[in-house]
C-alpha cells in the first residue's frame, strides 16, 4: 500500500528523466536515485588530479547491495562530465576503490557502512548512502525520502574530509546540512 | 576666401554656418535613430543576462527535479515588472517551473525552436538561454519581457533631439548674428572713414588758426614795436625840446651880446672921434658905456651857462633813456663783479629810506652769505626801482620787506630753475597788489599803472633785462589787496667760493 502511494506522489512530481522512456524494471524510487547519482556530480568540485588522464571515465561506484538492478548503467550510458564519461562500476566486498568519484553504499548497517567510509576517508571521493541507513551514518550525501520525494542531505565535513567542493546550488536543495557555514 | 570682396565673405559666413546647422540636424537624426536601435538591443542584452542569471541559479533544481526551488527563482525574477513570463525547461524538454502574467498569452510546455531571440506581438521580446552547470547542459530558461517602453524611447531621443535642435538653432542664431555683425561692420568702416575725414579736416583747420595766431603775434610784436617807438619819440621828443629851446635861447643871448659890443664899438668910434679937445666927457662917457656893456655881459654869461647846463641835462636824459632802452634790449653794457647782496643794501639803506619817505617803513631780513656775479650800479638800481614800485603801491604807508637768502635748488625741486646754488632777492610790500591782468603785463616795456609823467613803464621790464642777462630770473607774486612780492634769483658766483674758504 505505502508503495503504491510512493509511486503515486512520484509520477505526479515528474521523475521526468525517464517517464517517456519504457518503465524500468526498478522502482521509482531507485530510478530517480539513479539519475541523483550522476546529476549530483556538475555541483561537486573534485580537487585536481582526481582523474589520471584528461579523458578517464567518470566512475560511480556500488558498494554492497546493488538497489538499481542495472538501472544505472542505462540512465549513464552517453553521459559525460566535460571529457569524462559516466561509467558504473560494481565494488565487491574488499575490493579497493580506487579511480571512484561516487561510491554508493548499499549497506544498511552501520558498522558495515563505516568500514566503507573508513576505506574512503580522505580520499576524494563522493561517498553516498541510501535512505535505508541510519541518520548521521558519516557519508557525504545521505538519501532521504520526504513526504514521498526523493531528498538528500550533505555532511560538508565529511566533504571537506574528502577534498570535496559541494556547490551552494547542491547545499541550497538539501533536506539538512551539516556543517554548513 | 582672400580673392572675395568683404560683401561677398559676409553673405559667405552666414550660409557655411546654416549648411553646418542642417549637416548637425543630419547627425541629431543619424544618432536618434542610431539610438532608438541599440535601445532594443540594449533589451535584449539586458533580459539575455536575467535570462543567464537565473539559468546560473537553477541548474541544481533542474537537476534534481525540486519545483518548489525552481518556482522560488522564477518569483524572484518576476518581481521585476518588465518581464511578463519565466519558463525553466529541463534537459529533456519538460517545463519544471513557470509563471506569467495575467492577462499575458501562457508559456509553451516545450522550449521554442533553437533560436537566441525572437520578437513576439505587444512589443515582447523572447530570450531563450541553454542552463549548464560547470560543462553539464542541465536545461534551459525561456524569459518574456516587455521591450523599451516608447516613452522611455521618446524620452531618450528627445534629449538628443533637443540638442540638436538646439545646436541648429543655435548656429542659425549665429549665422544671423555674423551677417549683423558683418553689416555692422561695414557700417563702423564707413563711419571711421568719415571720422579720418572729419580729423583731416580738422587738422587743417588747426594749421589754419595757428597761423593766424601766429599772425596775430606778428601784429601784436608790431603794435608793440610801435608803442615802444612811440614813447621813445615821445621822450626823445621833449629831451629834444628842451636841449632846442636851451640852444635857441643861447644863440640869441649871443647875439644880443654880439650887437651890444658892435653898438659900443660904433658909439665908442664915433665920440672919440671929435677929439678930446671938442668933448672933453667923451672918453669918459665910454668907459662908462663900457663897464655898463661888461655888467650887462656878466648876466648874459649867467644866463649862457643856465642854458647850456639845461642843454646838458637833457642830454644826459636822453642818455639815460638809450642806456635803459639797451637794458631793456638786454645789451647794455653791465661790468659785473663779485658782490654781496647784503652789503650792497647796508649800502643804500639810507637812500632807501630817503626815497620812500615818511608812512613807510622797510623792514630788512639779510640773510645771504654767498656772492653773485652782477654789476652793482645796475643791482642798486634794479632795487631803487623796487622799492620805489612799492611805495608807488602803498599810497597809504605800510610795510616793505627786504629779504636775501642763500637757497640751494635740487635738480627736480623746479624745473624752471637750474640746479645749484643760488642767492634769492625778495622785495615784498604790503600795497595794493595786481590785477591778473596787470601781473601778465607787468613786465611788458612802457606799461605803467602810475599816472602820466610818475612812471616810464620802463621799471620793471629794466630788471628783467638785467637779471636775465645777469643768468637769473624774476618771479612775480601778487594778487589784489594782498600786496607783491618779486624774487629775484641770482646764480651764485662759483670763483668767491674759494675765497670765502680761504
Amino acid at each position: 500500500m505505502a508503495e503504491c502511494v510512493l509511486l503515486v506522489v512520484l509520477m505526479m512530481t515528474g521523475a521526468e528523466g525517464f517517464a517517456q522512456s519504457p518503465v524500468p524494471d526498478v522502482s521509482l524510487e531507485y530510478a530517480v536515485k539513479a539519475t541523483y547519482l550522476y546529476k549530483m556530480a556538475p555541483f561537486v568540485n573534485w580537487p585536481p588530479h582526481t582523474f589520471t588522464s584528461p579523458d578517464a571515465p567518470f566512475q560511480i561506484c556500488v558498494v554492497g547491495r546493488d538497489p538499481f538492478n542495472g538501472f544505472l548503467e542505462k540512465a549513464v550510458a552517453g553521459r559525460a562530465l566535460g571529457a569524462h564519461r559516466f561509467a558504473v562500476r560494481r565494488l565487491e566486498s574488499g575490493e579497493s576503490g580506487a579511480n571512484c568519484q561516487i561510491v554508493f553504499i548499499g549497506y544498511t548497517r552501520p558498522a558495515e557502512i563505516r568500514d566503507v567510509l573508513r576505506a574512503f576517508d580522505g580520499k576524494p571521493v563522493l561517498t553516498v548512502t541510501d535512505s535505508d541507513a541510519v541518520d548521521d551514518s558519516g557519508s557525504v550525501v545521505q538519501f532521504v525520502m520526504d513526504s514521498g520525494h526523493v531528498r538528500f542531505e550533505v555532511d560538508n565535513i565529511a566533504a571537506m574530509r574528502n577534498h570535496l567542493t559541494i556547490s551552494s546550488k547542491l547545499l541550497n536543495l538539501a533536506l539538512a546540512v551539516k556543517g554548513a557555514g | 576666401m582672400d580673392s572675395l570682396s568683404p560683401q561677398q565673405r559676409i553673405i559667405l559666413r552666414p550660409l557655411t554656418t546654416i549648411l553646418a546647422a542642417a549637416l548637425l540636424l543630419l547627425v541629431g537624426i543619424f544618432a536618434m535613430g542610431y539610438q532608438f536601435r541599440s535601445a532594443h538591443v540594449e533589451r535584449l542584452r539586458q533580459l539575455t543576462s536575467q535570462a543567464n542569471t537565473l539559468a546560473a541559479s537553477v541548474t541544481a533544481a533542474i537537476a534534481f527535479n525540486d519545483h518548489a526551488a525552481a518556482q522560488e527563482y522564477i518569483k524572484a525574477l518576476m518581481l521585476d515588472p518588465r518581464i511578463d513570463a519565466v519558463a525553466v525547461y529541463s534537459e529533456s524538454g519538460q517545463r519544471v517551473a513557470g509563471a506569467h502574467r495575467q492577462g499575458s498569452a501562457p508559456i509553451p510546455s516545450t522550449p521554442p525552436a533553437p533560436g537566441k531571440w525572437a520578437q513576439v506581438a505587444n512589443g515582447l521580446m523572447l530570450v531563450d538561454v541553454p542552463a549548464r552547470q560547470g560543462t553539464t547542459p542541465i536545461g534551459s530558461v525561456l524569459l518574456r519581457g516587455t521591450g523599451t517602453p516608447w516613452m522611455v524611447q521618446l524620452a531618450k531621443i528627445s534629449g538628443v533631439a533637443l540638442l540638436t535642435l538646439m545646436g541648429a538653432l543655435m548656429l542659425t542664431v549665429v549665422a544671423l548674428a555674423q551677417r549683423a555683425l558683418g553689416r555692422a561692420n561695414a557700417d563702423l568702416h564707413h563711419r571711421a572713414d568719415q571720422l579720418a575725414e572729419a580729423n583731416a579736416q580738422l587738422t587743417a583747420e588747426m594749421e589754419q588758426r595757428s597761423r593766424a595766431e601766429e599772425a596775430l603775434r606778428q601784429s601784436q610784436k608790431m603794435e608793440a614795436v610801435g608803442q615802444l617807438s612811440g614813447g621813445i619819440a615821445h621822450d626823445f621828443n621833449n629831451v629834444l625840446m628842451v636841449v632846442k629851446t636851451a640852444l635857441a635861447l643861447l644863440e640869441k643871448r649871443l647875439t644880443q651880446h654880439q650887437s651890444a659890443i658892435e653898438g659900443f664899438a660904433r658909439a665908442a668910434d664915433e665920440r672919440l672921434a671929435v677929439g678930446p679937445e671938442q668933448d672933453a666927457a667923451g672918453p669918459l662917457a665910454v668907459l662908462e658905456h663900457g663897464r655898463e656893456l661888461v655888467k650887462q655881459g656878466e648876466s648874459r654869461r649867467q644866463q649862457i651857462a643856465h642854458y647850456l647846463e639845461t642843454a646838458h641835462g637833457g642830454i644826459d636824459k636822453a642818455a639815460a633813456l638809450t642806456r635803459r632802452l639797451l637794458a631793456f634790449a638786454r645789451q647794455q653794457p653791465l661790468s659785473p663783479t663779485s658782490v654781496q647782496l647784503d652789503t650792497l643794501i647796508l649800502g643804500i639803506q639810507t637812500l632807501l629810506a630817503h626815497s620812500v619817505g615818511a608812512g613807510i617803513e622797510i623792514h630788512y631780513q639779510l640773510e645771504s652769505r654767498w656772492h653773485v656775479l652782477c654789476d652793482a650800479n645796475q643791482m642798486e638800481t634794479a632795487i631803487l626801482n623796487l622799492v620805489i614800485n612799492a611805495r608807488d603801491a602803498m599810497p597809504d604807508g605800510g610795510d616793505i620787506t627786504i629779504s636775501t637768502l642763500d637757497v640751494s635748488v635740487g635738480a627736480e625741486d623746479d624745473p624752471d630753475v637750474a640746479a645749484g646754488d643760488h642767492v634769492r632777492l625778495r622785495v615784498a610790500d604790503t600795497g595794493t597788489g595786481m590785477s591778473e591782468d596787470v601781473l601778465s603785463r607787468a613786465f611788458d616795456p612802457f606799461f605803467t599803472t602810475k599816472p602820466v609823467g610818475k612812471g616810464t613803464g620802463l621799471g620793471l621790464s629794466t630788471i628783467l633785462g638785467y637779471v636775465m642777462q645777469s643768468n637769473g630770473r624774476v618771479d612775480i607774486d601778487s594778487k589784489p589787496g594782498m600786496g607783491t612780492t618779486i624774487d629775484i634769483l641770482l646764480p651764485r658766483e662759483v670763483s668767491s667760493v674759494s675765497a670765502e674758504v680761504a
